[in-house]
């Protein structure tokens, strides 16, 4: 069988962890000799010097570049170190090439994403329309263009209020001095909309799974967060097992025929134990690699979806396994760093299992 | 005189002999005394709250009625827990 060739982005574990890495992993595991390719946006993303990590990387202009120039980035990669796939894992990312299927299958790129509409109904603005078709509570949320909008929602809800952006972050804020450099900061970053959201008095839970594209799962894996970093990530987490989230999943799933990873982020809400669908990430998260340890490879089946070979359902890790993030040093050579710093426009392979850089 | 009982969260507890509990419905995990594993263990066989108490006599040496008041305290707990 023709070995594996695929790309993979969002390479940076530490304290805000991409997938990436982690998928990077789960395929090896499943395809020792797979031929894996990294995106990056930073040469420092640390996933890049992880001992049986991608065998080549390559630097990509950020999402914010627009369309064009991601596609002709991504053609001279593929030109440099050919590919068959592309697993994107970054919501920018994935925002901007779900529209864009039929633009890499003529660069010989593959993908599997959600369809831009779909995409849309479970992004942070409709979150609200979709979670009621679906008989899901989600806090009460209000968009707004600018901070001057935020300021006018926050008021009428009454402060603390969560501000948040359409992709990243979240940031709980106080009084309006908060809220506007708060917003200032996310407007920069991510650009509008903000949303302002009630904040929820609860535990944070999470479920991973693989929708098939029909209404229907390949598999599933639901989280309580234990331990949250200061940044909301869940540093620990353990495996529970609660009919009512399956029952959630298995609405979101059957409303929006999601296809391919998605992570869906709950709040129970300790006023009445109910859930609240906090948001849904179009994407693998960055625990990803946990279940993976636990015989549920949700990257290697997406893998086996994508390339239309017959998947079984993926096994629930047993309630009470846990994982905790444990960070570590990698190390790497300033020549690494110096040949994808200076990649863009033109493609400059490394080679990480021979610690030396070719053109 | 039985118990009734959310057998589903009551059954799926995890323990263990040292009397380490974990809900796998809300990831909560806490730890009992020797007594209460009893008591668990018993609820999740089935039995009735009178089962537990002679029980816990027979294997204490305990007044029934100092038994039953500390059963029915810790089935409070139980309860607010959502398991019964």
């Amino acid at each position: 069988m023709k070995p594996i060739r695929i790309a993979v982005s969002g390479m940076h574990r530490g304290e805000n962890p991409q997938p990436g890495a982690s998928i990077a992993a789960a395929i090896r595991q499943a395809w020792p000799d797979a031929f894996i390719v990294g995106l990056v946006y930073n040469a420092f993303e640390s996933g890049v010097y992880v001992a049986g990590g991608p065998d080549v990387c390559h630097a990509m202009p950020y999402p914010t570049a627009g369309l064009g120039p991601y596609l002709t980035r991504l053609a001279e990669v593929r030109a440099a170190t050919p590919f068959d796939w592309f697993i994107p894992t970054l919501d920018a990312e994935i925002v901007m090439l779900a529209g864009a299927s039929e633009e890499l299958a003529e660069l010989g790129i593959g993908v599997r994403l959600p369809d831009p509409a779909v995409l849309a109904r479970c992004g942070k603005a409709q979150l609200s329309a979709l979670a009621e078709h679906c008989e899901v509570a989600t806090p009460a949320t209000a968009i707004a263009r600018d901070v001057g909008e935020a300021l006018e929602h926050a008021e009428a809800a009454g402060y603390p209020v969560f501000l948040k952006g359409p992709f990243y972050d979240a940031v709980l804020v106080h009084n309006p001095a908060g809220l506007a450099a708060a917003g200032a900061a996310i407007l920069a970053d991510w650009g509008p909309p903000l949303l302002v959201q009630e904040p929820l008095l609860g535990t944070e839970f999470n479920v991973m799974g693989l929708g098939d594209g029909k209404g229907g799962l390949l598999g599933s894996c639901a989280l309580r967060k234990l331990i949250v970093s200061d940044k909301g990530k869940g540093n620990g987490s353990v495996v529970v097992r609660d009919l009512r989230l399956d029952e959630i999943t298995r609405r979101v799933m059957a409303a929006t025929h999601w296809s391919g990873p998605f992570e869906l982020e709950f709040i129970r809400d300790q006023r009445d134990d109910g859930y609240r669908l906090i948001e849904i990430n179009p994407r693998f998260p960055a625990w990803v690699g946990f279940p993976a340890q636990l015989g549920a490879n949700f990257p290697a089946a997406w893998v086996e979806w994508m390339l239309q070979r017959p998947v079984r359902l993926l096994p629930q890790p047993a309630p009470g396994r846990f994982f905790l993030r444990h960070q570590i040093e990698v190390s790497g050579d300033m020549g690494q760093i110096s040949a994808l710093l200076d990649a863009l426009p033109n493609s400059i392979n490394h080679n990480l299992t021979s610690n030396s850089i070719s053109a | 005189m039985t118990v009734e009982t959310d057998l589903t969260r009551l059954e799926d507890l995890m323990l263990n002999e040292r009397g380490f509990v974990f809900d796998p419905n809300t990831g909560e995990s806490y730890q009992v005394s020797g007594t209460g594993l009893l008591c668990l263990r018993a609820l999740q066989r089935g039995a009735s709250i009178d089962e537990v108490v002679a029980q816990l006599v027979t294997s204490h040496d305990v007044e029934r009625i100092t038994v039953r008041c500390d059963v029915d305290a810790f089935l409070w707990d139980l309860k607010q827990l959502g398991w019964l």
